[in-house]
């Protein structure tokens, strides 16, 4: 939670537009994309995630966990069950080996397709299961969100989730999108900064 | 008659009417060339390095490069610096060690048009310190140190934390703030880019 103490690693948005702002709405959002466990049993899916409360990812999200003053704080949580491929590859290895054994041929792409889903499921279900936790905190009083997150897979996936749930559409506070924010004047790069070829090449 | 990819090609300019590629693949430092370009131009990225360059330059001086709540802020490169753009062969620069940006290495390549991209900065106002990784491109604040929190109560610790986080992002945006109201005016090419010139090359 890294909200709550060690490193500080964000990025920032700003918030254009929102579905949901009253604190009972926006828990339902949370709420109805909430985090729901891999479900080992079946093996079917290597991958869960969903949104949890900061400070235990295991309790039901209520308007009182989910508000911090007039802030939104929850983190976004993810599980994979990881096989390590070269696993994989060794039982494939193996099982085509004596399949061609038995039979007197080699398997057909759709044989071993097969097998290679039926290995992977019961992989799956011994397979360690790694559960990560990224922190979001919406500053509604200044429609600032921020995703305590540097891996740009998992912001992408927050911003969609954010999206989805939400209706939160998000510009990035860059200094680009922030001369587009507050200042009129056109602008073009400095020349003599960067040289003949970039001016000449009439970015804007 | 074409195949739909192959009329896209076409179209592209990629193939002639025989099918064939008019014009030999392009070579490696052509390449190099366009990302380097394209990276530029994303988000306005241009326009995140002249700031962090000229935040360089205007931390060279022991004067407060702001004000923050009427206090006097003060910065100062501290760390590794990353500089891209275009210069020959080379599109990105890496030094490292203990105020590295103000090498003399350094400021050579930004004659030649390798503009900071990313650094760490030490921002000091009052008695507090704060140390943040920036970008050129993305409002990112990354592996940010903040001042000693002093409230032990947890959630007063928390609070205490975010404001800690908030006020962080308030000193970059004044460091924006600050370069965008010089960049906006035509002091901007009568005073601060001679200025900045005349530093990198060493005769300030």
């Amino acid at each position: 939670m890294p909200l709550l103490g060690g490193p500080v690693s964000l990025y920032r948005y700003r918030v254009l537009e929102a579905r949901a702002r009253s604190p009972r709405a926006v828990t339902q959002a949370f709420q109805d994309d909430a985090f729901v466990p891999l479900d080992r049993e079946s093996g079917e899916l290597d991958r869960a995630s969903g949104w949890v409360a900061l400070h235990d990812p295991d309790v039901r999200l209520t308007p009182s966990l989910v508000f911090l003053g007039d802030d939104a704080v929850v983190s976004w949580r993810v599980d994979e069950a990881r096989v390590p491929p070269a696993l994989v590859r060794a039982e494939l290895k193996a099982w085509r080996a004596s399949f061609e054994e038995a039979k007197g041929r080699p398997p057909t792409r759709r044989e071993a397709s097969e097998e290679k889903e039926l290995r992977l499921r019961q992989l799956r279900k011994q397979a360690f299961v790694t559960s990560k936790t990224y922190d979001v905190r919406w500053r509604m009083d200044v429609d600032e969100l921020q995703i305590w997150a540097v891996s740009s897979r998992i912001l992408e996936e927050i911003a969609v989730a954010l999206e989805e749930d939400l209706g939160l559409v998000l510009r990035p506070l860059g200094p680009g999108a922030r001369w587009a924010d507050g200042r009129s004047a056109e602008i073009s790069p400095t020349p003599s900064l960067f040289g003949a070829e970039v001016s000449s090449a009439g970015i804007q | 008659m074409p195949g739909s990819s192959e009329e896209a090609a076409f179209l592209r300019g990629e193939v002639g009417v025989d099918g064939a590629p008019v014009e030999e693949a392009r070579d490696e430092a052509e390449i190099q060339k366009t990302k380097a370009l394209e990276s530029l131009e994303r988000n306005r990225t241009w326009l995140g390095r002249e700031w962090l360059t000229w935040l360089l330059w205007r931390s060279n001086s022991t004067a407060p490069l702001t004000t923050f709540d009427g206090l006097d802020l003060h910065v100062i490169f501290v760390g590794p610096v990353v500089l891209q753009g275009l210069a020959g062969e080379a599109t990105e620069l890496r030094a490292k060690g203990y105020q590295s940006a103000y090498a003399e290495v350094v400021r050579e390549a930004l004659t030649r048009g390798l503009l900071v991209h990313r650094a760490t900065l030490r921002l000091m106002l009052d008695e507090q310190v704060y140390e943040v990784t920036v970008e050129a491109e993305q409002s990112v604040l990354r592996s940010a140190r903040l001042p000693q929190v002093l409230s032990e109560d947890d959630d007063e610790a928390l609070a205490e934390r975010l404001m800690l986080v908030d006020r962080l992002g308030s000193l970059v945006d004044a460091l924006w703030e600050a370069f965008a109201d010089v960049r906006e005016d035509a002091v901007w090419h009568r005073r601060e880019v001679p200025g900045l010139r005349a530093w990198m090359t060493g005769a300030e």
